[in-house]
């Protein structure tokens, strides 16, 4: 059998979490190179990982209701907004203008998950009735009146075109905003917010991976290849798809917070309409459905503006010396690369890395 | 395997207790420290030193020759002080962005050339876009905190105020882009914000008085639109006491967030409840918008426009409501005079862009020149004093006399007082001396009108 690593000789061992001991060592030492990054790398690219890992968090939530469960949801920004105010008050410092409890991170980020994945549920009783269009149509109208009480409601948010700051980070009673120092080392909180994202993204990606495997992402998956025959086969559709809305708003919940911790602000005009879209085409970019989309996707969107200004960098290009800013290149660029995906291989990064690993697992015989 | 998952779950409960009792309260945590030396912000700024202490932001190395394509004119000779820029290449202020940044960039090549600060030059690092956005702004603060001595620039009110406390530990002081009334207090601003000109509270009081006492209109009813928690609050707060104390009334006051901001909704205001004069203070897309839509509708009522709200391009041929923007009832309220005025800067700030083959000179670049005086006085004045940290700088800041080469009156930082001398001006395409390149011709250099004139601006700010 150790000979036949990938042979299967039953379901359970198939899909296990780490199927084969490849994939066990692949992702022990992405583990491993991860932790010493954050010792290398400098804060530039530090921050920019850890958003991609946060925003890899809240990607997998839309793919738990958009990739397996098959529902449209362009309410998917709200949710993290949600999350990120529950965050906010919950472990925020309190001024003239808003609510701010200074909690510790073990109370407000399990909070913020629930909290959002708690006002889905009020909305699952209407979304679990609809589909396709006038789905998306109702989460349209649900985005449109989180963004007008997110404007208005300044005691927690700050108000449009102000803000407020982002909870704080403490651990354990323990205030980390300054750096946590280990045996002489001060970790910088930049250091402490990688590995932070980088322990709730691997919790999160397992978690994600777990539910592909269980009954509710079976469930799940009937229930977007054709609900009425899920049904029929007794699925219980209201059950599963207000479930798939929570479970995605609690990963948009956590993700947003944590996301908002490395920005140290928020300002409630960024959950708008564009920031749902956007976390449609993180995952159409990475991979609808699939595990490791997301975590791609994500990347990949958190990454262009660097890639673009290292490009210009080692071209010798200046900003002033093109006809676009730096913005309308990243925008041109992230639009561009949808509709590439969507022609050409629609299965996102994930399938050109499936496709790359097959031809390499196959090598020399790889035609 | 249930019962291993039991234990699993049992053991994380029992590590998670134990970790939250190790954590211990933070009141109950004994910390042995020596007393810290508070370096008081008062104390006198402007001493001679023989040795200038230096701090994060500046190197005994050359600036670099140029930041980007822009040359810094700096000596090779000198070390360098780095200062950072956070500016809007995108967002509702993004056409102004480039105007700020080129006139804050050429007052430091002139600076630089005419001898920097002491055996320094200066640079200012490669601009963050904020998109106007506080989240941002604090995004880019963070990337260049650790890298430059001061701010030359930090746009917009809220944004500026979103991260006042990073700047005050860090003591980072910044030059705003912005007049908010609060900047000149230190309770409001930590003595961080290095303002210059007339506020914009004292901008609305006297477009206000300057409307109701020199249009050959009868002002008697107004409007005022901008957004809420932006700019236009302060500026809504000078036009309102100013048109109590004419006794004209506010018929009505469109200032919602930024992000529900409706051009209808405003076109429909003046269309259903009729002004003689609006006071917009909003940015220059929205402004087109609000002026063209009401201009569609048959209403061309008086506009005081706050600065930000204009744009050269409006009153240039090809823009379609050109005819509008220079038809003598749109005006402008200004902190500075415009690029073509006969002040010592304003011709330093001409021949500097002359000489590196500048064709603009619309109020952006103008006030992004003259931002960068007062924050120079203060460099000037913690390098005279031997202390170019942050913390010098920031003392510094706190009492020094500071001038502008007349674009704008002379003042002393620190002194809880607001400057009101407010410029109004007209647009226009051209004069009898061709195109102007500002697209404004002056009424008034310092107009002080009789609201903001009463006032006790040592009383604190606006709103």
């Amino acid at each position: 059998m150790r000979k036949r690593p990938n042979l299967y000789t039953n379901y359970r061992k198939e899909s296990a979490i780490f199927p084969n001991q490849t994939q066990k060592f692949w992702f022990l030492t992405l583990l491993l190179l991860s932790i010493s990054l954050c010792f290398i790398a400098s804060d530039y690219w530090i921050l920019l990982i850890s958003r991609s890992l946060t925003f890899a968090i809240g990607a997998w939530g839309i793919n738990i209701v958009s990739g397996l469960a098959g529902q449209i949801t362009l309410a998917h920004g709200s949710f993290i907004g949600i999350g990120v105010y529950t965050a906010a008050v919950l472990g925020g410092v309190s001024t003239s203008s808003v609510l701010g409890y200074q909690l510790d991170m073990l109370i407000w980020l399990p909070a913020a998950g629930i909290v959002a994945a708690a006002v889905s549920l009020i909305l699952a009783p209407i979304a679990v009735r609809l589909k396709g269009l006038n789905l998306g149509l109702v989460t349209l109208a649900f985005l449109f009146i989180c963004s007008h009480i997110f404007s208005n409601f300044i005691s927690v948010s700050g108000g449009a075109g102000i803000g407020r700051k982002a909870a704080k980070l403490v651990i354990f009673g323990k205030n980390l905003e300054e750096g946590f120092e280990i045996g002489g080392y001060l970790l910088e909180k930049n250091q402490l917010l990688y590995f932070i994202s980088l322990f709730f993204c691997i919790l999160m990606g397992l978690g994600f991976k777990n539910l592909v495997r269980s009954r509710a992402g079976r469930a799940y998956a009937g229930i977007r290849d054709g609900d009425i025959a899920a049904e029929a086969l007794g699925v219980n559709l209201f059950r599963y798809k207000a479930s798939a809305f929570a479970l995605a708003s609690f990963y948009a919940g956590v993700g947003g917070a944590l996301a908002s911790v490395i920005s140290g602000g928020i300002e409630p005009g960024s959950f708008n309409l564009l920031f749902s879209i956007l976390a449609v085409a993180i995952i159409i970019i990475g991979g609808v459905g699939t595990v490791l989309g997301p975590l791609f996707g994500a990347f990949f969107y958190i990454m262009v503006p660097g890639l673009i200004q290292y490009i210009l960098k080692i071209t010798s290009l200046t900003e002033s010396a093109l006809p676009l800013n730096l913005g309308q290149i990243e925008a041109m660029v992230f639009g561009l690369f949808i509709i590439l995906f969507l022609i050409f291989e629609p299965r996102g990064l994930w399938g050109i890395w499936f496709r790359l690993r097959n031809y390499f697992k196959a090598w020399p015989f790889s035609y | 395997m249930k019962s291993l998952r039991k234990q699993g779950i049992i053991l994380f409960t029992i590590l998670a207790l134990v970790l939250v009792a190790c954590g211990g309260d933070a009141v109950e945590e004994v910390v042995e420290s020596t007393p810290e030396v508070v370096e008081t912000l008062d104390s006198p700024a402007v001493t001679t030193a023989s040795t200038v202490k230096t701090g994060v932001g500046i190197t005994s190395d050359p600036c670099p020759e140029a930041v980007g394509s822009f040359p810094t004119g700096a000596d090779p000779s000198k070390g360098c002080i780095y200062l950072g820029l956070i500016n809007d290449y995108t967002g509702p202020y993004g056409a102004l962005g480039p105007a700020l940044e080129l006139g804050q960039r050429s007052f430091w090549l002139w600076a630089n050339k005419a001898g920097g600060i002491g055996d320094y030059s200066v640079a200012i690092v490669e601009g963050g876009d904020a998109q106007y956005n506080p989240a941002k702004h604090l995004e880019i603060y963070n990337a260049q905190r650790g890298e430059v001595a001061a701010l030359a620039m930090s746009l917009g009110t809220p944004q500026t105020l979103f991260i006042l406390d990073e700047l005050d530990k860090d003591n980072m002081v910044a030059a705003p882009m912005s007049w908010y009334s609060g900047y000149a207090y230190k309770d409001f601003d930590k003595g961080l914000i290095i303002e210059f000109g007339a506020t914009y509270c004292a901008q609305g009081m006297n477009a206000m008085d300057w409307a109701a006492a020199s249009l050959p209109v009868d002002i008697k009813k107004i409007g005022i639109i901008g957004t809420a928690g932006d700019y236009g609050g302060d500026w809504a707060k000078g036009v309102r006491a100013a048109a109590e104390a004419n006794g004209v009334e506010v018929a009505w006051e469109y200032l919602p967030p930024a992000t529900e901001f409706d051009v209808a909704q405003a076109v429909g205001l003046m269309v259903t409840q009729p002004v003689d004069a609006y006071f917009p203070a909003l940015g220059p897309t929205a402004m087109a918008q609000v002026a063209g839509g009401a201009y569609q509708q048959g209403l061309t009522p008086i506009a005081m426009m706050a600065a930000p709200s204009f744009n050269d391009a409006f009153v240039r041929e090809g823009f379609a409501l050109a005819p509008l923007f220079t038809s003598g009832a749109m005006y402008v309220a200004a902190f500075v005079e415009p690029y073509e005025a006969n002040t010592a800067g304003h011709a330093a700030m001409r021949a500097t862009f002359e000489a590196i083959g500048q064709t603009t000179g619309n109020l952006f670049v103008t006030a992004g020149w003259a931002s960068q005086y007062h924050l120079k006085g203060v460099l000037e004045a913690a390098n005279k004093g031997g202390d170019l940290t942050r913390a010098g700088i920031r003392r510094a800041a706190a009492n020094v006399d500071v001038e502008s080469d007349g674009m704008m009156v002379k003042r002393s930082l620190g002194q809880n007082r607001g400057d009101v001398e407010t410029f109004i001006g007209v647009p226009i395409d051209s004069d009898e001396n061709g195109k102007v390149l500002s697209g404004i011709k002056t009424i008034e250099s310092r107009y002080i009108g009789s609201t903001a004139a009463s006032r006790d601006w040592t009383s604190g700010p606006c709103s």
